[in-house]
């Protein structure tokens, strides 16, 4: 196993049923680590201890959405340069463009497929390690 | 455990998955119920912003669980919040129409039990929602990279009678256009993630709800090629001649319709 495999990812979702299926499409069908977090709030109590390489991340949630969040997770100095991916239902080029300025290296559109979710963030993985 | 069987195990947990959704779902489509006629009560942004975030997600949720039909009423249930929201009305018939869209989830949910769930006749009310919501008898999507050329087609037909979505991405539209029903489809050749022939072969070649619309292609390359049986209705070149004859294409098919 090469060091830049991924294993280990923080996903930060409000939605329990979301939830539910990503982590079957990341643990059963990718084979990742996950570390589920409900809220930013939790991810940011959780996060530096689970020590994740990847944080992916849903858009729209109460309180901190997923920006605030990221911002907030790059203040913690492990998770400072921690790859992000956000996962949102609106992607229109503009949203896109200011969820990356944010600090996400790749976007990816809700409804996801669970069977295809793994690959699509192997895919974006291998791109930025490339 | 070999790769099929550990496949088969994945199925049926996500299958599990959707069903437990299923199950939770009258009790979401409540509270959403609870939301709207809260609104109609004159209820705050705050209150209007739970609502919003509710019908979006349920919109991703239904998505992932293999359900596009609830994800197709949640983004028209969005889109008439989100105008009402810019004109700050939530008048009776506007809490009427989202009831009327809250219907229609609850009849998916019956639908979605069946062994072969058919969503025929979920398409069919949608459309029939809004033509009686809106004050235009066309239904029209522009797909455009451009923000610029985009508010060029909007204030050009502005005095068309066609109601007017948007998107910039190729790959979005198309996704929009295999589920939701429009009339009419005004698209620039070169647009993000899928090209706009790209999207037409698609829609053309796939046997949906908007499989034989009009097309009107906007195309800055003047010897643009096609597969005939997939060509556009209209090609527009860009250029000066670019909104008469968008325009005129415009009116040209609203008149074929009301005819």
């Amino acid at each position: 196993m090469s060091n830049n495999e991924l294993q280990r990812i923080l996903f930060i979702e409000d939605e329990a049923d979301i939830q539910a299926v990503a982590q079957v499409a990341l643990e059963a069908v990718g084979g990742f680590t996950v570390k589920i977090c409900s809220s930013g709030e939790e991810a940011l109590q959780a996060g530096e201890a689970f020590a994740p390489q990847l944080i992916l991340s849903d858009v729209m949630m109460p309180g901190m959405d997923g920006p605030a969040t990221l911002l907030a997770l790059r203040q913690l100095p492990t998770l400072a340069d921690t790859p992000a991916i956000f996962m949102t239902a609106k992607v229109q080029p503009q949203e896109v463009a200011q969820l990356r300025t944010a600090g996400a290296m790749a976007v990816i559109a809700k409804p996801f497929d669970p069977m295809t979710l793994a690959q699509q963030i192997k895919d974006v993985w291998r791109q930025h390690h490339a | 455990m070999n790769k099929n069987t550990s496949l088969d195990k994945t199925q049926q947990i996500l299958r599990q998955l959707r069903d437990n959704f299923l199950e939770e779902l009258p009790e979401r489509c409540d509270t959403i119920e609870d939301s709207i006629l809260s609104l109609g009560n004159g209820a705050d942004d705050e209150h209007f912003q739970r609502l919003y975030r509710e019908v979006h997600s349920l919109k991703g949720s239904a998505g992932t669980h293999g359900i596009p039909a609830i994800s197709t009423i949640c983004h028209q249930l969005e889109d008439s919040l989100t105008t009402a929201q810019e004109t700050i009305t939530h008048k009776p018939e506007r809490i009427d129409l989202y009831l009327r869209y809250l219907d229609l989830i609850h009849h998916c949910i019956e639908i979605a039990h069946d062994k072969r769930p058919n969503y025929a006749e979920i398409d069919q009310a949608l459309e029939a929602i809004r033509r009686h919501s809106s004050p235009h008898p066309l239904n029209g999507l522009i797909v455009e990279n451009s923000p610029a050329m985009t508010a060029l087609y909007q204030g050009a037909l502005a005095d068309q009678p066609v109601q007017l979505a948007v998107e910039q991405d190729g790959m979005v539209a198309l996704n929009r256009l295999l589920h939701e029903r429009f009339d009419l489809l005004i698209m620039g050749a070169e647009i993000r993630t899928l090209n706009g022939p790209g999207v037409l072969y698609a829609l053309r070649a796939a046997n949906g709800i908007n499989r034989d619309i009009k097309v009107i292609l906007v195309s800055s390359s003047q010897r643009q090629s096609f597969v005939p049986s997939l060509a556009p209705d209209v090609l527009v070149p860009r250029g000066p001649e670019m909104i008469p004859s968008l325009t005129g294409a415009v009116a040209e098919i609203a008149r074929q319709a009301r005819d």
